[in-house]
């Protein structure tokens, strides 16, 4: 590996994660797609590289929510409990899913996340004095309160429907280990309409969480020597340099139109990824 | 009028956590940037982006390993019960990981 070539993996994975934290967005489902498609790295090898990013930016991000009080500590343990066995599975998968199924995997979640971009997340109606049923949430004490800075008071908010949750938490650590992801395209529809969870609290949560998924397969993939030490060191230093910048400059920029730049950017993606499917079914031959 | 939850069960844990994440990355990040620019410099830097690496992937493990501890102080068995659950199915998937890509290839 050159250094102009690190020098570029470094320049788009600060690109990357500074864009995606102005918008609140992992930016770990770009770093398979640019390395595949534009530094023509082995997919798998991707995966590898994106995975070490993601921890890096859960890790180095997750401070301020903790200290804010919208990190759920006790529902994030809860689902990482299946988070992790979907990254089990996914361990076990990830060298006998064949390439171009996991070229269309990711092509479908680009697609799916792009959709998911255009429809605005909106904080979840409940009603906290409302009577039901008695369920694990309650069990397990999950609810609690987070202080919002508008209202100027603390606000209770309830889980619900939990094992629906778990179940798509399942899917997003499957996802997780065979993409190099962090899934929030199955982790936005568990917080919102499984779990109805405040925005805040969801985002401040899925991204406690991710590092923990992210490692349940990083670690089998690390030892088995599938991750490229130098080039996941450069993304994973880029990562979190950009996820720092982005932060800062979130109030700066418009972001309706960061959001369409994304719409687009996530659907060529997905196009290119697409074709490189259908390239190497047809073709035969890997880049 | 139902009771409300308990607004702020893990104070100290979260203050913890948060140093720990934090201070964490900061010197996974230190490892890796002097390991690259041993690199460049035309030194042996693998190892040192190695660690870095491996730094970042046990820092997850040992942010479960904190919250085990506060549960188990806290008396919250069942709490401490789902984070050894966690940190078991993690174990499993790397060593079933390895183990299972040494037969497949």
């Amino acid at each position: 590996m050159d250094l102009h070539f690190e020098i570029w993996l470094f320049a788009v994975a600060l690109g990357t994660s500074a864009l995606g934290g102005m918008l609140g967005m992992a930016s770990g489902i770009f770093i398979v797609p640019v390395l595949t498609i534009f530094g023509h790295v082995d997919i798998r090898a991707a995966v590898g590289v994106s995975l070490i990013s993601v921890i890096a930016c859960s890790c180095g991000s997750a401070a301020p929510f903790l200290r804010g009080r919208l990190t759920n500590v006790r529902l994030a343990v809860v689902l990482e409990a299946t988070t992790t066995l979907g990254a089990l599975s996914g361990v076990l998968l990830f060298n006998i899913v064949p390439v171009t199924i996991l070229y269309l995997l990711f092509a479908a979640v680009l697609f799916v996340s792009a959709q998911q971009m255009l429809s605005r997340r909106g904080d979840p109606v409940t009603d906290v004095g409302e009577e039901r049923a008695p369920s694990w949430a309650d069990a397990l004490q999950l609810d609690a309160a987070y202080p919002d800075q508008a209202l100027g008071r603390d606000v209770v908010y309830r889980v619900q429907r939990l094992p629906l949750g778990m179940l798509f938490m399942y899917g997003a650590g499957l996802l997780s280990a065979l993409l190099g992801i962090g899934s929030g395209v199955l982790k936005i529809p568990a917080m919102d309409t499984a779990l109805r969870l405040p925005i805040k609290i969801s985002s401040a949560t899925s991204n406690f969480m991710i590092s923990v998924t992210a490692a349940a397969s990083a670690g089998a993939y690390f030892l088995r020597g599938n991750i490229d030490p130098l080039m996941a060191g450069v993304v994973a230093l880029g990562s979190v340099v950009g996820s720092i910048l982005g932060a800062r400059i979130l109030l700066r920029v418009s972001s309706e139109k960061l959001r369409i730049l994304f719409i687009a950017v996530l659907l060529l993606l997905g196009a290119q990824m697409l074709l490189s499917a259908l390239g190497i079914s047809i073709g035969g031959h890997h880049s | 009028m139902s009771t409300l939850p308990n607004e702020t069960p893990h104070r100290g844990l979260e203050r913890v956590l948060a140093a720990l994440l934090h201070y964490g990355t900061a010197a996974a990040c230190v490892a890796i940037s002097i390991g690259l620019v041993m690199q460049w410099l035309g030194a042996r830097g693998q190892g040192v982006i190695n660690a870095g690496i491996a730094a970042f992937i046990l820092l997850p493990v040992l942010r479960l390993v904190c919250m085990w501890i506060a549960f188990v102080r806290a008396r919250d068995f069942r709490f401490a019960f789902i984070t050894a659950l966690v940190l078991t199915i993690m174990t499993v998937a790397c060593v079933l990981g390895v183990l299972f890509s040494a037969h497949g290839h």
